[in-house]
C-alpha cells in the first residue's frame, strides 16, 4: 500500500488541514475550564453520537478488526454489537442522565458525592494511570502499523501525530475534540464504506461474497474459515472468542464498563446543552454502531476470499485496499485509518487531563481555584500529557515484541468489572455504602490480580499446577470474576454498615425523586 | 490443583454442555428482554426536552437499535 497517488495525498492533506482549522477555530472561544473540559456544556446530540464512534474505534482497530475477521471470521463483530449496544442504550436511559443532572466532570467526582472521596481517588488514580500509559500505547502501535504499511519511520509517525492532536486538543479541549471527532467520524465510515462497497463489486455482490466463502470453506486453513459467518462460537473454539467469554465478560462487564465508567466516553455526554441531548447521543451512537461491523469486519472477509493465503489477519486490509482500491479511495481509507488513530487520542488526552485537574488538583491542592486558573492547568498538563504518550511511545518501541498492548489490556480489565460493581451499585442501590464500594473495588482487583497471577507459567509451573484459564488472552473472564467479587462485598459490607443520609444521596441514585432539567 | 481449579473445571464442563441453539436463544432472550424494558419504561425516562422547547421522545429509536441486533443474532 506504500505506494498512493498524488490525488490519494491530497485527499490526507485536506483533512489534516480541515480538522487543524476546526479545532483552533474553536479554541478562540474558550475562557473557562468548564469551557476546556465540558465545552461549556453546549455540546448537540448528534456531535456528541458521532464522537461517542470515533473515540471506540482506534487506529488499530480498523485494521485490526478487519484482521480479526480474516483470521476468526465475523465473530469478532460482537465487540461492536453485544458489547456496545445493549450498554449504550441501558446507559442512555439509566446512567447518563443521573450523571449529567449531577453537574460532574468526572465519574471520579461522582462518586466522591455518592460515597466518600476515597473511592473517588481510587477510581481516579487507576483511569488516570491507564489512560496516560494508553496515549503512548496508542501512538506507539498505530506508528508500528504505519511503518509496515506504509513503510514510514515511526519515530516521525509518533511525533507528527502527537503534534497534530496536540495542536486542536490544547487549544479547543472537549469541543474540539468532539467536533473534530464529528469529522473524522464521517471521514472513518465514508473511507471505510468505499472499500467495502468497492470489494463487494469485485466479487459480484453479497451472493458473490458468500460462494467465495464457502470456497475458502471447503478448503479449510484458517480459523475464520470453519465459521466465516458465525457470530457465536463454541466454548472450546480455536479462536478468542468463545460464546461464555463473548456472553458474560464481555455483554455483561466490558460493555457496560466502558460505556458507563470510562472517562473518555461519558466526558462528552457531560458536555451536553441539555439532559435530551445527552440521552439523545448515546441512543444515535447505538444507532451507528449497528453499522460500524459491516463496514470495518465485512472487509475482513472480502480479503479471506480474494487473499486466503496471507500469513497473518493485519495484512488483509492494507492488502485489500493495495491491490482493489482505485485511486482516490486509497487516500480516503488512510485518511480513515488516521481519523480513527486522532479521535481516540484525542479524547484520552483530554479526558486524563480532565482527570488530573479536577480529581487530583482541584480536590487536594487547590479546591478554590478559579476557572479561569483551571483552563491554564487543563492546558498545561495536556501539553504535559502529548509529551509524556511520545517519551512513553519511544519508550515502547524499544521494547521489541514484548506484548505491551496486551498487557495493558488485561491491567484494563483487573479494574473495569470492579469499577462496574461500584458505579451499578451506587446508582440503582439506595442502600450500597461507601464502605461498601472500597472493600468492593479493592477487593475485586485484588480478586483479578490472583486469579493473573495463578495462570502465569512462573507461578503455576513451580507449584505443578495447570494454568486457571484455557484461552491465550483470558481478561474477558477475569473481568467476570472480578466483578463478581466485587459485586457480593459491595452488598455484604454495605448491609453490615451504616446506611448514607437520605440527604447526601438525593439526585444520585435512580429513582422517582429527579426533576428532569435543562 | 487448587479449589480454584476444581471449581474452574466444573463450570467449564457445565458450559461445554450448553448446546450452540440454547446459547443462540441466550443471545436473543437478553435482546429481547431488553427491548421490552425500554418498550415499558416510564415516558420521563425515554423522552426529554431539545433546545427548541419540543419534546422528543427516544424510545422508537432505541427500539430500531435494538431490533436490529434481534434480527442479526438470530441470523448470524
Amino acid at each position: 500500500m506504500g505506494n498512493l497517488a498524488y490525488i490519494d495525498l491530497l485527499i490526507v492533506v485536506v483533512y489534516i488541514v480541515g480538522t487543524l482549522v476546526l479545532g483552533i477555530t474553536l479554541g478562540r472561544r474558550m475562557s473557562t475550564g468548564k469551557d476546556f473540559f465540558l465545552a461549556g456544556r453546549t455540546l448537540p446530540w448528534w456531535a456528541i453520537g458521532f464522537s461517542l464512534v470515533a473515540t471506540d474505534i482506534g487506529g488499530t482497530d480498523i485494521i485490526g478488526v478487519g484482521g480479526a475477521a480474516y483470521s476468526y471470521g465475523m465473530a469478532v463483530a460482537n465487540f461492536e454489537w453485544i458489547g456496545c449496544i445493549p450498554a449504550m442504550v441501558v446507559a442512555a436511559f439509566l446512567f447518563v442522565p443521573i450523571f449529567w443532572r449531577a453537574g460532574v466532570y468526572t465519574i471520579p467526582e461522582f462518586l466522591e458525592r455518592r460515597f466518600d472521596a476515597r473511592v473517588r481517588s481510587a477510581l481516579a488514580v487507576c483511569w488516570f494511570a491507564f489512560m496516560a500509559c494508553n496515549i503512548g500505547i496508542m501512538l506507539f502501535a498505530s506508528a508500528r502499523m504505519m511503518q509496515v504499511l506504509f513503510g514510514w519511520d515511526p519515530v516521525v509517525c509518533v511525533l507528527t501525530m502527537a503534534a497534530l492532536v496536540g495542536v486542536y486538543t490544547l487549544a479547543g479541549g472537549l469541543a474540539a475534540v468532539v467536533y473534530t471527532d464529528v469529522i473524522q467520524c464521517i471521514v472513518l465510515i465514508g473511507g471505510c464504506l468505499l472499500v467495502l462497497v468497492v470489494g463487494l463489486v469485485d466479487l459480484g455482490g453479497v451472493s458473490g461474497l458468500r460462494a467465495a466463502l464457502e470456497a475458502v470453506q471447503a478448503s479449510g486453513g484458517t480459523a475464520a474459515a470453519a465459521h466465516p459467518t458465525d457470530l457465536i462460537l463454541p466454548l472450546d473454539t480455536p479462536t478468542p472468542f468463545p460464546w461464555a467469554g463473548i456472553y458474560f465478560g464481555l455483554g455483561m462487564i466490558l460493555g457496560p464498563a466502558y460505556w458507563i465508567g470510562n472517562q473518555a466516553i461519558v466526558q462528552r455526554s457531560l458536555g451536553a446543552r441539555t439532559e435530551f441531548d445527552a440521552k439523545a447521543s448515546y441512543i444515535w451512537g447505538a444507532l451507528l454502531k449497528n453499522l460500524l461491523p459491516v463496514i470495518i469486519a465485512v472487509p475482513g472477509l472480502i480479503a479471506l476470499a480474494k487473499y486466503p493465503g496471507l500469513a497473518q489477519g493485519d495484512e488483509a486490509l492494507p492488502t485489500l485496499v493495495a491491490h482493489m482500491m482505485p485511486v482516490g479511495v486509497r487516500g480516503l481509507f488512510l485518511a480513515a485509518f488516521l481519523a480513527a488513530l486522532m479521535s481516540s487520542v484525542d479524547s484520552y488526552v483530554n479526558s486524563a487531563a480532565t482527570l488530573l485537574t479536577n480529581d487530583l488538583y482541584k480536590r487536594f491542592l487547590n479546591p478554590a481555584a478559579s476557572d479561569e486558573r483551571l483552563l491554564r492547568i487543563g492546558r498545561t498538563v495536556t501539553a504535559g500529557l502529548i509529551l509524556w504518550g511520545i517519551l512513553f511511545a519511544l519508550y515502547l518501541s524499544r521494547l521489541e515484541g514484548s506484548g505491551i498492548y496486551a498487557i495493558f489490556q488485561t491491567l484494563l480489565a483487573f479494574f473495569q468489572g470492579p469499577a462496574l460493581a461500584v458505579l451499578l451499585t451506587g446508582v440503582l442501590w439506595r442502600r450500597a455504602t461507601a464502605p461498601g464500594a472500597l472493600t468492593g473495588f479493592v477487593g475485586g482487583v485484588l480478586c483479578a490480580v490472583t486469579l493473573f497471577a495463578m495462570n502465569q507459567p512462573a507461578v503455576y509451573g513451580p507449584m505443578q499446577w495447570q494454568p486457571l484459564f484455557r484461552i491465550g488472552e483470558p481478561f474477558l473472564y477475569f473481568s467476570i470474576w472480578a466483578f463478581l467479587v466485587a459485586l457480593v462485598l459491595v452488598i455484604v459490607v454495605s448491609l453490615l454498615t451504616e446506611p448514607e443520609a437520605d440527604d447526601k444521596i438525593r439526585g444520585l441514585v435512580y429513582g422517582r425523586d429527579l426533576p428532569e432539567r435543562r | 490443583m487448587t479449589p480454584l481449579h476444581y471449581f474452574g473445571d466444573l463450570v467449564r464442563d457445565m458450559l461445554l454442555r450448553v448446546p450452540l441453539g440454547a446459547v443462540r436463544i441466550l443471545f436473543v432472550s437478553t435482546l429481547a428482554v431488553l427491548l421490552l424494558w425500554v418498550l415499558r419504561l416510564p415516558q420521563r425516562d425515554v423522552s426529554g426536552i431539545a433546545t427548541s422547547g419540543q419534546r422528543h421522545n427516544l424510545r422508537p429509536w432505541a427500539a430500531v437499535a435494538l431490533l436490529v441486533q434481534l434480527v442479526i443474532y438470530i441470523f448470524l
